[in-house]
């Protein structure tokens, strides 16, 4: 899971997750901008897709400067400690890993090699031995070529207890052990010893798992899968300045004020499928809210013509964005994100009560209060995962069925907690919530707390909340980064939760094992099948929208979309207007 | 005079001592720990454990404090995640988040505050004064009924509505004035006048309104004062006595709230910086109070402290330059 940038703050704990397979998301669109758009995401198998240059850009000139307007300081920019959607977006520019997601701004979303020769070799046909071949010509932003052992060395960095803020796929998949750091703890802490199960000669690097992991693939394409020159590590300060191999280098970072990208001359396009490099540099500015960004943007002052955001346009400003004027510069779309009231079925332990605060949820209610850009919910997964099927246990229309869970409730009225981040945008929802549930006369007890300590508080178990406001999205494009991580009870731990519905049934977790063992192509449509079983049997929580994107750019930047990845606009192919 | 500055100087010394005291104190009250708020997603016991390790946050709050304290006078050294860091006196601290001297942090958005103040400062000053002087001047004409009605009004507006507005008439509609942002004064001082204009304004019409209400309030009673009629008597110019006389007298109060304000802002205009996009301290202190970043914390409030109690001592100062009836000792 990872988090949406900026959705800390607000108080929002959500994770990304990606499309691959080839679903149509089919929801009724009742509320929002969006469109919908058919997930055709695979991984690819012809070798030549791999290969650089990447597909020009209809239109498309070299040269320009763009600005990405930006709320806060990146949380990190090393490339192993980095997890939220901004800063994998903003990877992009300055860091390669193993492979990448090749996509065209149509749905079409493929898995390709970026330093590889492919997306990875299933060297025995079993998921625990691969092989990665690194292209000739890939050089570090100083000329120094990279080598297999720089994969080796940024991986093996990942381990380091002090670096935990990045996945820990790779990590627990190597070491076959959720507690890998007895097992390993990074170059730092134990110099001489090698990584468990990685590997490198030459140009190639080799996995070896004591387990399947069918989604390797998928795991080397995050940023924590980079490169990095052992000689040029920086520890600590590599977080401020990392050593480029993409398209960009920062020439200079400014904490909490500006970074400057310029172009690393060190960078072969020929190299690279998935990046044009067209800009001369990005200069990226922080402390700029959503609201005087977007209006900035809309203002459209001369040096704001070539800048851009990476979140959603905030309501105060989206009525004038949608003249047809901006039509052109407004990319709105689907994301990977999932809004949840999670149901502590540790408390709530009578599933019609649970049911109940699914036929009721008036989801309409509250995707007007964030001003419509997102769509109705009612799945676990987002419809931008592979395999994703489009159900509705609990049909109560967009506006909730009272009676249906009046019945459900036979007459009975209940009390029933609910936690959130004290933010103003999560008190509106909650207000609006124990309005519509009143109606089916369920009484909620509204719990604000703290947003600094909220996950630390509803992640502890034995909590006294009933129900808790909660989101996610998934890594890559496969409910294995969703439903295991949420929903598998035996994972449960004192704190530090993220299963918040403190959920356990043996049923769930035997076919969450049996689904691991599949093939990553296979998986998709049996992780579907297991979302709706989940929600039909047991309703653990109330999927209420799928969170929408909402991004503005200015006049003279073009050749953009919304990543199906990351969920914020390319820079990949991103260019200047003359 | 001398023994008036040692002793204020020993006052303010104890005064900061006291404040970083329980400044530290408060941030330990906090029922949680920054390590939560930094560790993550990938959050266990274990790795909390951990984090507070790293940040010396398992030691007993004296032996914290002390090492604080020493930090100040000695400086220390870090160590982030095996990287030894240096942080040479006077270290205010390592900062949990951007990983730096917290002196490196203050040297960023320092000169962006004190630009946004200082600027702000003369036009309230001269604005507000002037405009209050001539409203006492005349007392009961359109001109004061105008003026200081008009004060009333932008007095009771708050930055966050004026500068909203001002930003988007200004700046969003009609492009008149350019966007809110810092250049170094030395780099382009063209440039760094440009981009504070509009905080100078807001910051200044807010405060222009106070002080005009102030200097007139002040100016009028002055002029009832038997000295000015005693002047007025001896058949000096009506200008002359305005000036040497009335306004020296009645600028006193103004320049002690002045002081103080100055003092205040210094420490950062979290409320300007943030409708302006502007990251002052008063951002940093902001953001440090979310993210539980100790070290900012402290020392922007010692800062911010640091600036009232220098302020009061400079106004002290101040006032036996200006009134000669005053005599400090």
């Amino acid at each position: 899971m990872r988090r949406k940038f900026g959705a800390l703050p607000a108080g929002v704990l959500t994770v990304a997750l990606v499309a691959s397979g080839c679903s149509a998301t089919t929801n009724d669109n009742a509320s929002g901008d969006q469109k919908n758009t058919v997930q055709t995401g695979t991984i690819a198998t012809d070798p030549a897709e791999s290969q650089g240059p990447a597909k020009a850009v209809e239109g498309a000139t070299k040269g320009g400067v763009v600005k990405l307007l930006h709320e806060a300081e990146f949380a990190h920019l090393d490339p192993q400690k980095i997890y939220v959607s901004d800063a994998l977006s903003m990877a992009q520019a300055y860091s390669r890993s193993l492979t990448g997601f090749k996509e065209d701004g149509k749905g079409n979303l493929k898995l390709v090699g970026d330093l590889a020769t492919n997306p990875g070799e299933d060297v025995n046909g079993d998921c625990k031995t691969w092989k990665f071949t690194l292209k000739d010509g890939i050089k570090f932003e100083d000329g120094t070529p990279v080598t297999g052992q720089d994969v080796v060395y940024g991986i093996s960095r990942s381990f380091d207890p002090d670096w935990g803020d990045g996945p820990i796929y790779l990590q627990k998949w190597l070491t076959g052990n959720a507690e890998y750091g007895t097992v390993y703890n990074g170059p730092f802490k134990s110099p001489d010893k090698p990584v468990p199960g990685l590997t490198a000669e030459g140009n190639v690097i080799t996995f070896t798992f004591p387990a399947a992991q069918c989604e390797l693939p998928y795991a080397v394409s995050m940023p924590a899968a980079s490169p990095v020159p052992k000689a040029k590590d920086t520890k600590g300060d590599y977080d401020r300045k990392p050593v480029s191999t993409g398209p960009y280098k920062i020439k200079e970072h400014a904490y909490d004020q500006y970074i400057e990208f310029v172009r690393n001359e060190n960078w072969d396009p020929n190299t690279d499928p998935i990046r044009n490099g067209y800009m001369d540099g990005i200069r990226v500015e922080f402390g700029i809210t959503a609201e005087t960004a977007s209006n900035r943007i809309v203002a459209g002052a001369a040096d704001d013509q070539a800048a851009f955001v990476w979140t959603n346009v905030p309501a105060a400003v989206l009525p004038k964005t949608r003249a047809p004027e901006f039509a052109e510069q407004v990319k709105a779309g689907p994301s990977q994100y999932v809004e949840y009231m999670w149901i502590n079925t540790s408390r709530v332990t009578d599933l019609k009560v649970r049911q109940a605060l699914n036929y009721a949820v008036d989801r309409d209610a509250l995707i007007k209060l964030r001003g419509g850009v997102d769509q109705l919910g009612s799945t676990i997964t987002s419809p931008t995962v592979g395999g994703f099927q489009s159900y509705n246990a609990y049909d109560g229309g967009p506006t909730g069925n009272v009676e249906k869970a009046k019945e459900l409730l036979g007459g009975k009225t209940v009390d029933l907690t609910y936690a959130f981040p004290n933010t103003p945008v999560r008190q509106q929802a909650a207000a609006k919530m124990k309005e519509f549930y009143a109606k089916a006369g369920i009484n909620l007890v509204l719990a604000p707390l703290d947003p600094a300590t909220y996950y630390e508080s509803v992640g502890t178990k034995g909590n006294k909340y009933d129900l808790i406001r909660g989101g996610w999205g998934a890594d890559w494009p496969s409910a294995a980064t969703v439903i295991p991580e949420l929903l598998d009870g035996r994972a449960i731990r004192d704190k530090g939760n993220m299963n918040l519905a403190y959920f356990n049934s043996d049923d769930v977790n035997a076919e969450i094992d049996r689904i691991k063992g599949l093939k990553a192509g296979e998986a998709g449509a049996e992780w579907a099948k297991l979302d709706k079983m989940i929600m039909e049997k047991h309703a653990p929580l109330v999927s209420q929208y799928y969170i929408g994107n909402y991004e503005i750019h200015g006049a003279k930047i073009g050749g953009t979309f919304l990543s199906d990845n990351s969920g914020h606009m390319t820079l990949s192919s991103m260019f200047v207007k003359p | 005079m001398l023994r008036f500055l040692i002793k204020r100087l020993l006052l303010a010394s104890t005064t900061l001592v006291a404040i970083s005291i329980v400044t530290f104190l408060l941030f330990f009250a906090v029922p949680t720990s920054p390590a939560w708020v930094m560790c993550g997603r990938n959050c266990s016991p274990e790795r909390i454990a951990q984090v507070e390790q790293s940040l010396g946050l398992d030691q007993p709050i004296t032996a914290q404090y002390v090492d604080f304290v020493k930090g100040v006078f000695q400086g220390r050294t870090f160590d982030d995640a095996g990287t030894i860091r240096e942080c040479d006196a006077p270290c205010l601290g390592y900062s949990f988040r951007s990983k730096e001297p917290v002196t490196d942090t203050l040297e960023r958005s320092l000169p962006i505050t004190v630009s946004i103040v200082g600027g702000a400062m003369v036009v309230f000053l001269t604005v507000g004064i002037g405009l209050g002087m001539l409203a006492a001047l005349k007392k009961g004409t359109v001109f004061d009924r105008v003026s200081i009605g008009a004060s009333v009004g932008f007095a009771s507006t708050q930055t966050y509505t004026l500068g909203g507005v001002l930003l988007l008439l200004l700046v969003y509609t009609t492009g008149f004035l350019p966007n809110p942002s810092y250049t170094p004064l030395t780099e382009d001082p063209l440039a760094w006048a440009g981009g504070m204009l509009l905080p100078w304004i807001t910051l200044g019409l807010i405060n222009s309104a106070l002080y005009a209400r102030l200097a007139r309030a002040q100016m009028i009673e002055t002029l009832q004062e038997d000295f000015v009629r005693t002047a007025r008597a001896k058949g000096l110019p009506a200008g002359k006595v305005n000036r040497k006389h009335a306004l020296r007298a009645a600028i006193t109060p103004l320049v002690t709230i002045a002081g103080v304000d100055l003092g205040s802002y210094l420490g950062g205009v979290v409320i300007t910086e943030s409708v302006f996009s502007l990251n002052g301290i008063g951002r940093e202190a902001a953001q440090a109070v979310a993210d539980l970043d100790l070290p900012i914390v402290m020392a922007t409030v010692l800062l911010a402290a640091f600036f009232i109690v220098a302020m009061n001592i400079i106004v002290d100062v101040l006032y036996a330059v200006i009134d000669p009836r005053v005599r400090l000792g």
